[in-house]
């Protein structure tokens, strides 16, 4: 049987990893899977909000001799679509390493360590950005560019999240996304966007 | 929980005539590997037929018969090859009705079967609403026939809901030496 692959997002500490199969992922300010419940508001004037951090893998079963070069994109419209405000600093950023995997080692057995961190911030509210100097994802904020527009993650340039290689069933390296409002972000629904995963089998 | 999406596959010519395939023609098995470390003369890609697209999928894989042109790479003896398949695992969007458990585009907002729809109802006035006023600002959705008499707050009638379903497309890259080819599982027109 040719592999299986499913998109994985985790939640809570340690760090459970349930399918996104048949189930919408949202962006909210809460660390579980959210429904309807605390979504992401437009700030007051003068402030930043950013969402919980939502941290995805890609899991793989099946047969296969390898898999490698795991790559995350989109279709560098999720600003303008969702009405962010990428001029004034809105937009959805993804986790960034200087060097390497851009991905987030989630495993000890498969990925040398577990850097997982619990989203956290104010339930309801704001939650602390990637970037955030003292309550930032711990992975990535002590990097030069520890988050990037994934805006910029196109197809012809997509992010590298685990050049692996896997020879039996896995969990990739995770990604990390926060999506930011700032005041003139529009309030409302937003449409259902896809982020886009490739990799390389053998 | 995706599976790739075939239309055609390949065969491998071994230098002493012997063929692997990546599909078992007889009972539709998938090999399990695309990489094979030993000298190759030749690989050619087939269509799915009917018939084999019916045996894959008895094996729990997703196949679809296509009638794609059959590709043929000849390898020299000697030259280096290098055969392997890209996933592009995608989300997409798509609405299911509550009333006839109809599933369609995500775009659509109205269920193409019984053209049940998500409204909001207001128990003053009694009415459906399909557009509600929004007022971010106090964060109240409330009914436009009211709101120039006693405005109310309404509550939605969900009856469409969402969910993302997963696809795997796949398409073949065959490096020979120092050129490389990507076999599409479609074809373009020019």
């Amino acid at each position: 049987m040719a592999e299986v692959a499913t998109i994985y997002r985790i939640y809570g500490n340690p760090g459970v990893k349930s399918p996104l199969t048949n189930k919408v992922a949202r962006f909210c300010t809460q660390d579980a899977e959210p429904n309807l419940n605390n979504p992401c508001k437009v700030p007051p004037a003068g402030a930043v909000y950013d969402s919980f951090r939502c941290t995805d893998c890609l899991g793989i079963t099946g047969d296969f001799n390898q898999v490698r070069d795991i790559y995350l994109h989109g279709d560098g419209n999720f600003a303008l679509d969702w009405g962010l405000d990428s001029a004034n600093g809105g937009g959805l950023f993804v986790g960034h390493k200087d060097i390497g995997d851009n991905g987030l080692p989630i495993d000890v057995a498969l990925h040398g360590s577990n850097q997982y961190a619990v989203a956290t911030g104010t339930v309801g509210t704001t939650g602390h950005s990637i970037a955030d100097p003292t309550n930032g994802h711990p992975f990535y904020r002590g990097e030069a560019m520890p988050e990037m527009d994934f805006d910029d993650c196109l197809a012809d340039s997509p992010l590298l999240i685990d050049s692996g290689p896997y020879t039996d069933d896995f969990y990739s390296k995770a990604w990390v996304f926060d999506l930011r409002t700032v005041p003139t972000s529009q309030y409302g629904r937003k449409t259902a966007k896809a982020a886009i995963v490739t990799y390389s089998i053998f | 929980m995706a599976r790739p999406h075939f239309r055609r596959f390949w065969v491998r010519v071994l230098p002493d005539g012997r063929a692997l395939s990546q599909f078992d023609p007889k009972t539709g098995e998938y090999c399990g590997y695309e990489a094979y470390p030993g000298p190759v003369a030749q690989i050619l890609f087939y269509a799915i037929t009917p018939r084999l697209a019916e045996l894959i999928r008895a094996n729990k894989d997703v196949a679809e018969a296509s009638n794609l042109p059959i590709l043929t790479f000849e390898i020299a003896p000697g030259e280096r090859s290098e055969l392997y398949r890209k996933g592009t695992l995608m989300l997409f969007p798509r609405r299911i009705c509550g009333f006839c458990e109809a599933e369609f585009d995500a775009d659509i907002a109205i269920c193409p079967r019984c053209l049940a729809k998500n409204q909001w109802y207001c128990g003053t006035c009694d009415t459906l609403v399909e557009k509600p006023l929004i007022d971010p600002i106090k964060k109240q959705i409330r009914c436009p026939v009211c709101e120039n008499t006693l405005p109310r707050g309404i509550r939605q009638i969900q009856c469409i809901g969402e969910f993302c379903e997963e696809k795997i497309f796949t398409h073949y890259v065959l490096n020979i030496g120092s050129e490389r080819h990507i076999i599409l599982d479609y074809t373009r027109r020019r």
